[in-house]
């Protein structure tokens, strides 16, 4: 019997081998450097190069600069940074799930259960901060009822429970519709004035990311489809329950921070998959770290339009970061039909 | 047959329920009279707000269910319609964007350009879909599709008016509410001129339920039957949605009760069943989206998707 | 669940390393096997057959618990399968089932890796170690110069082949295989068995569902005949592939000859 070298390249994407992967995240993290650069140094106050770099060093010239630049700028590309990211993985698992490559965060109904707790809880306690806690428990909430419901299909079921929630949100949004402008801006996404509070929220889950990378044997395993996967000792009720767990809570985490951001959680693990194949142990890191570059870009879209426009701020009613996903995500979303028509 | 007499009754106690009830509330003798009598101080009531809107249900439910129908059957995929497609999502972004910032288009013209943004968004989905028949996979590719559109109406909407809760609900949700004799003239052509098309296709359709291969070998164009199908249920769903938003699930669930009710899966047959169903459907749904909150209303969009949801999960078991 | 306390059927000469024991199984309402039960001798090929609906693939996915029994139990060395670790008992057992995804751009590496999951488990990734055993199932199923290639892209033959392979790369001593030449021409239908037999003389025992019911006389130790979910004949090809259980299982009027290169029996209908 011949003995057969594993060959270096086991990958058939462009990326390839674990120096490539490494080369590649390397790369992505200085396009991140970047891209918190590029959201300190630019915004509304009349802020020069020196004075950030005043702040960074630790020797403001001014008492405001710092707060400008660590409590208003930092905050939000930490947050859409981390959001990005947890939007990926939690992509990335649903995808595995589902075995399709079309899922995404949104598939589970997650974004929307969320965003008619957030409704409940401007109705019930209108003068209490709930909207982080109420998000995330109607996330998860959501992602429950689809794992006790939707034996059959995942998909389509998370689709129906979304569809679900939302009209309980139209249906409390009649009943009073104070809450309406929270809510909108909730389902379309925006990192428009987010504070440190949201920052220290945010990044204790991105824990969820090492979880999501060591479960990618299983995920690996689970996606050769369910009698293989069995097969091979993957447990059928208990695996797909456990990924898509850890899928809910990363996209609550995310929705909590930056609201229901749509297409982040569908293109950045596509292009991942596009770039080094798709290995999970390899998929979820890439992905996840073009997710942050992704949220972080558009949202740097999104602030610079936001500065430009008469009217509209960096601050609250500033144009939010979903818009600008969604107008990105359509030309993207006719790419990957066409990829698909090609296969 | 014995299901169309019922159905056909059902729906002409719904036209007279919908008719009756509400504030006032008449006797069915009572509002004969009213409907007579131009002097009746419920005239006006009933012949400019609820006769048109019970007519607009029945024509729209009718319209929607046909359209679920052609997409089912011409698909071979239980879980298609304009709902689940994008078709819906893609005329009420066109529809949104113009009532919203606007746009100087008369009223019967609105249906032309829905259907424009109906047809790209369905032809996306149905190039996306490929030859696939997983419904999972036809879902999700809806679902990216009608998350674009829905994103864009919501972006529409926050530039538009502050907020304004009646525009989004009926863009993104559906209503019948508001609604006079103008836009039932708008619909109603559609409407007819698109049933008398399935009914001539209804052949050909229930040989394209049995495979390209079966179908060719029956005779039928099978490219020309399939986009002509797609066309005309394309066409239903965006002057529905023109005229009153993207109401859910009674396309897609309305097929599938006509067939349990038939017993039969064949598209002549389940054809007549189906736009009985639809009506009843969705004039029972706005019966309730009605009169539930009465005073305030429900989108009836809403609830079309509480009761739709449950109802086709139900179907759609195993 | 009752765990069945009953002793194991009359055995034959060695304990059955692989058994199923009074086995209910059923789809919802239906019920495919009743009571039915299969010992299994280490190192043996079985070969299950039987017309459509006989139940031999259920039997089958009991076997490798993808089906769980109603009632009943499947037994690894004397073990229920149901109270052992999902991969404990793939370390033992592995199954190559009727139809598998294939994740898209993977290739038949990546795929073939799979194997070592019940070796490495859900939290640890894949080590260098596996390497030489993946290596080496890539090798005996006679597919190395397919490594890197992208399984979506292979024909059907070589995409079999590497689902056997990943099979393979379990190390398993029990090997179950759902109908594992149906997509496979003449030459690579023969391929494949000469490889089962190969995998035999290294002390796997074998069960697979056949529709070929001479391919299976030619190459099991041991044909299983089944209708209706009951098991109708049981024995060496020569006492089962007979005229009359021809015409009593599948209802054809056959004769029986000698195969002239093998001497097992070879059915020719009428």
């Amino acid at each position: 019997m011949s003995a057969v070298r594993p060959a270096p390249a086991r990958t058939v994407g462009p990326v390839r081998g674990v120096v490539g992967v490494v080369g590649l995240l390397v790369a992505t993290a200085l396009v991140v450097l970047a891209l918190v650069a590029a959201h300190l140094f630019v915004g509304r106050s009349e802020l020069s190069a020196g004075d950030v770099a005043s702040v960074l060093v630790g020797r403001p010239r001014q008492e405001a600069y710092e707060i400008i630049v660590l409590r208003l700028r930092l905050p939000r590309v930490l947050v859409g940074l981390g959001a990005g990211a947890l939007l990926a993985v939690s992509g990335v698992l649903v995808q595995a799930v589902v075995r399709n490559p079309l899922a995404e965060p949104a598939t589970t109904g997650v974004g929307s259960g969320a965003a008619f707790a957030v409704v409940l809880s401007l109705l019930v306690a209108p003068g209490h901060d709930l909207v982080p806690l109420a998000a995330l428990v109607g996330a998860v909430a959501a992602g429950a009822v689809l794992l006790l419901v939707g034996r059959r299909s995942l998909a389509l079921t998370g689709i129906l429970v979304g569809a679900v929630f939302a009209a309980l949100t139209s249906f409390a949004l009649v009943v009073d519709s104070a809450p309406m402008g929270t809510v909108l801006r909730w389902l379309v996404g925006s990192l428009n004035a987010r504070t440190t509070g949201d920052w220290q929220a945010l990044w204790p889950w991105l824990a969820l990311v090492p979880v999501a990378w060591l479960l990618a044997s299983t995920t690996n395993a689970w996606a050769l489809g369910a009698p293989t996967a069995v097969g091979l000792g993957v447990r059928p009720r208990l695996t797909p329950a456990v990924v898509l767990g850890v899928a809910v809570l990363a996209a609550a985490a995310a929705i909590t921070a930056a609201g229901a951001v749509a297409f982040v959680g569908l293109v950045a693990p596509h292009v991942a998959r596009l770039l080094v194949g798709p290995d999970h142990r390899r998929l979820v890191p890439v992905a996840a770290v073009l997710g942050a570059v992704l949220l972080s870009a558009a949202d740097l879209v999104a602030f610079s339009v936001s500065v430009q426009l008469p009217g509209t701020g960096p601050d609250v009613s500033g144009v939010p970061v979903g818009a600008v996903t969604a107008l990105v995500g359509a030309p993207l979303l006719v790419h990957l039909v066409r990829k698909g028509a090609a296969r | 047959m014995p299901v169309v007499v019922a159905g056909f009754l059902g729906v002409v106690a719904l036209l007279v329920a919908a008719v009756c009830l509400g504030e006032p509330r008449l006797s069915p003798a009572a509002a004969l009279r009213a409907l007579t009598d131009a002097d009746h101080p419920a005239y006006v009531a009933l012949t400019q707000a609820r006769l048109p809107r019970a007519v607009l249900g029945l024509l729209a439910g009718a319209a929607l269910g046909l359209s679920g129908l052609l997409l089912q059957d011409v698909l071979r995929n239980e879980v298609a319609g304009p709902e689940l497609l994008g078709v819906s999502a893609g005329a009420a972004v066109v529809t949104a964007t113009v009532v919203v910032l606007g746009l100087a288009v008369p009223l019967a013209a609105l249906p032309y350009l829905a259907l424009l943004g109906a047809l790209v968004a369905g032809a996306l989905v149905l190039a996306a879909i490929g030859g696939t028949r997983d419904p999972a996979h036809v879902v999700l590719v809806g679902a990216a599709v009608a998350a674009a559109c829905s994103g864009l109406v919501v972006a529409v909407v926050g530039l538009g008016t502050e907020g304004n809760v009646v525009v989004l609900f009926r863009y993104l949700l559906g209503s019948l509410g508001a609604r006079g004799w103008a836009h039932v003239e708008v619909v109603a052509p559609w409407v007819l001129v698109a049933t008398v098309v399935a009914v001539v296709l209804r052949r050909r359709v229930a040989a394209l339920a049995l495979g390209d291969e079966v179908a060719t070998g029956l005779g039928v164009p099978v490219v020309r039957t399939r986009l002509l199908a797609l066309l005309v249920a394309a066409v239903l769903a965006a002057a529905v949605a023109s005229v009153c938003g993207p109401i859910a699930y009674v396309a897609l669930l309305a097929p599938h009760v006509a067939r349990r009710l038939v017993g039969s899966t064949g598209t002549g047959r389940v054809l007549l069943p189906t736009l009985l169903v639809g009506a009843a459907l969705l004039m029972a749904a706005d019966l309730v989206a009605r009169l539930v909150l009465y005073p305030v209303e429900v989108p009836v969009g809403v609830a079309t998707t509480l009761v739709g949801v449950p109802a086709l999960l139900w179907a759609l078991r195993r | 669940m009752s765990r069945p306390s009953r002793v194991a059927a009359p055995a034959p000469a060695a304990a059955p390393v692989l058994a199923a024991d009074g086995v209910t199984v059923g789809y919802r309402d239906r019920t495919i096997l009743e009571g039915l039960s299969l010992p299994v001798e280490a190192g043996t090929i079985t070969a299950l057959v039987g017309p459509n609906g006989s139940g031999k693939s259920t039997l089958l996915g009991a076997l490798a618990r993808v089906l769980r029994p109603r009632r009943g139990a499947v037994l690894l060395d004397g073990a229920s399968l149901a109270e052992l670790g999902s991969r404990q008992v793939a370390r033992r057992l592995a199954l190559l089932p009727q139809s598998a995804t294939v994740p898209a751009g993977a290739t038949a590496w990546e795929v073939v890796e799979q194997g070592r999951f019940p070796q490495r488990g859900a939290w640890s990734m894949l080590r260098r170690a596996d390497d030489p055993v993946v290596a080496q199932a890539l090798a005996v199923t006679g597919i190395e110069h397919l490594a890197h290639r992208r399984v979506a892209e292979l024909s059907g033959g070589e995409r079999q082949r590497v689902w056997i392979a990943m099979a393979v790369a379990q190390q398993t001593d029990l090997l179950l295989l759902d109908e594992p030449t149906t997509f496979l021409d003449v030459r690579h239908q023969l391929d494949l068995m000469r490889l089962v037999g190969t995998l035999r003389e290294r002390g796997v025992t074998i069960v697979m569902v056949l529709h070929d019911l001479n391919q299976a006389a030619r190459y099991a130790d041991r044909v299983v005949a089944l209708r209706d979910g009951a098991v109708v004949a049981d024995g060496a090809p020569a006492d089962v592939v007979t005229p009359a259980l021809l015409a009593d299982v599948f209802g054809i009027d056959a004769v029986v000859t000698p195969d002239p290169v093998s001497g097992r029996p070879h059915f020719h209908a009428r």
